[in-house]
């Protein structure tokens, strides 16, 4: 599968939730904060619904 | 505190209901003389009456069944917690349904005039000078619902007994207006009205400190944090020339941060996206997987409740 960029759009206030994390230390960076949630999440088991 | 002296003590009988001055540090003691009897209950800031117990947001922090140990909180923007739940010797009670009304035997019983816990309550407030429009809806003490699978609520029988009782200590100033629930024809009180028992005690010193610490925040708005902090006076509804919108935070622009994803983190994220949902929105699927990773992380209450603990 090839890479891809994604144009992540955000307000200022969900800005400012990831910021804090950052600001915290669970990321150098605002788009290593949003890898490390690609990383860290965990696939949905097969057959619970994607709304929950 | 078996043995100690209450400062005030009445017996509720059916149909009546009873507003009382609680100052914070007293305990009312609602006790069950027969048995079997449902009782609704609402509270009031005793110095200002716009703050009031809120179902709603004590029933998002608490569930359905509000018992020992648990809070009743106040509407927002104020958002406090007004009494505590010390006891419960029961511990079955509803926030779901709201108070009887006279419609509802009317309606589905036929009754010109019925014993109904929202009439006692405004006969029982009227008291302290408020309206029929103030009666908000109640804390439903010794009451058994169910929420059925379909999601209706459904009343039960109750099993109450003589003795039982629930302990509510004032966090502040309150006037507490507990009511026996005048549903005679209805299983909420097993077909039958019984009297009640209205103690206050002073709370010991020990009791208080048992009382758990809820957060002090500056969200907890009161009149003076108010743009608008008159009560309004006149019934009617006309729009104010002057009025200019002040909503918080506005406008919200969105600005674009851009992720740029190698082969594996774009599979990674592909198996991530719920795609049901977002359909082929990368970006909102990128947004939900960020979120909810923020919320699995950082977040100590459940989705949409109120954080009531002051510990990190
Ligand atoms: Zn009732």
């Amino acid at each position: 599968m090839a890479g891809k960029t994604i144009k992540l759009w955000l307000n200022h206030q969900q800005h400012e939730l990831l910021e804090r994390a950052v600001a915290d230390g669970a990321a150098p960076s605002l788009e290593a904060l949003v890898k490390r949630a690609i990383a860290e999440s965990q696939p949905l088991p097969a057959g619970q619904p994607e709304v929950k | 505190m078996s043995e100690r002296q209450p400062v005030f003590e009445w017996i509720m009988q059916p149909g009546t209901g009873k507003a009382l001055e609680l100052r914070k540090g007293q305990i009312l003691r609602i006790e069950q003389v027969l048995g079997a009897q449902c009782v609704d209950f609402n509270c009031f800031n005793l110095h200002d009456y716009k703050e009031f117990m809120h179902c709603g947001r004590t029933r998002t922090v608490h569930g359905f069944n509000p018992s020992k140990g648990t809070f009743l909180w106040s509407a927002p923007p104020r958002e406090r917690a007004m009494m505590y739940i010390a006891e419960d010797t029961y511990g079955r009670n509803d926030v779901l349904f709201p108070r009887c009304s006279a419609y509802l035997y009317e309606s589905a019983y036929g009754y010109h005039t019925h014993t109904n816990c929202h009439d006692i309550q405004s006969e029982a407030q009227r008291e302290y000078g408020l309206t029929p429009d103030d009666v908000h809806d109640s804390f439903n003490m010794f009451m058994c619902t169910e929420v059925t699978l379909e999601g209706s609520a459904t009343i039960t029988r109750q099993q109450s007994r003589k003795g039982d009782h629930i302990d509510l200590i004032a966090l502040m100033d309150v006037l507490a207006v507990p009511n026996v629930c005048g549903a005679d024809v209805m299983r909420t009180s097993n077909f039958g009205l019984k009297p009640i028992r209205l103690q206050i005690f002073e709370a010991t010193d020990e009791e208080m400190a048992a009382v758990p610490a809820t957060p002090t925040l500056r969200s907890q708005r009161t009149p003076k944090d108010f743009v608008n902090s008159q009560i309004k006076a006149t019934r009617e509804l006309v729009a104010d020339e002057s009025y200019v919108p002040q909503f918080a935070n506005t406008p919200l622009p969105e600005t674009p941060l851009e992720i740029e994803l190698d082969a594996e983190e774009t599979a990674r994220f592909e198996a991530l996206a719920r795609r049901s949902i977002y359909g082929d929105d990368d970006d909102s699927a990128l947004r939900d997987i960020v979120f909810s990773w923020w919320e699995n992380r950082y977040l100590s209450s459940a989705s949409g409740a109120p954080r009531i603990s002051t510990a990190e």
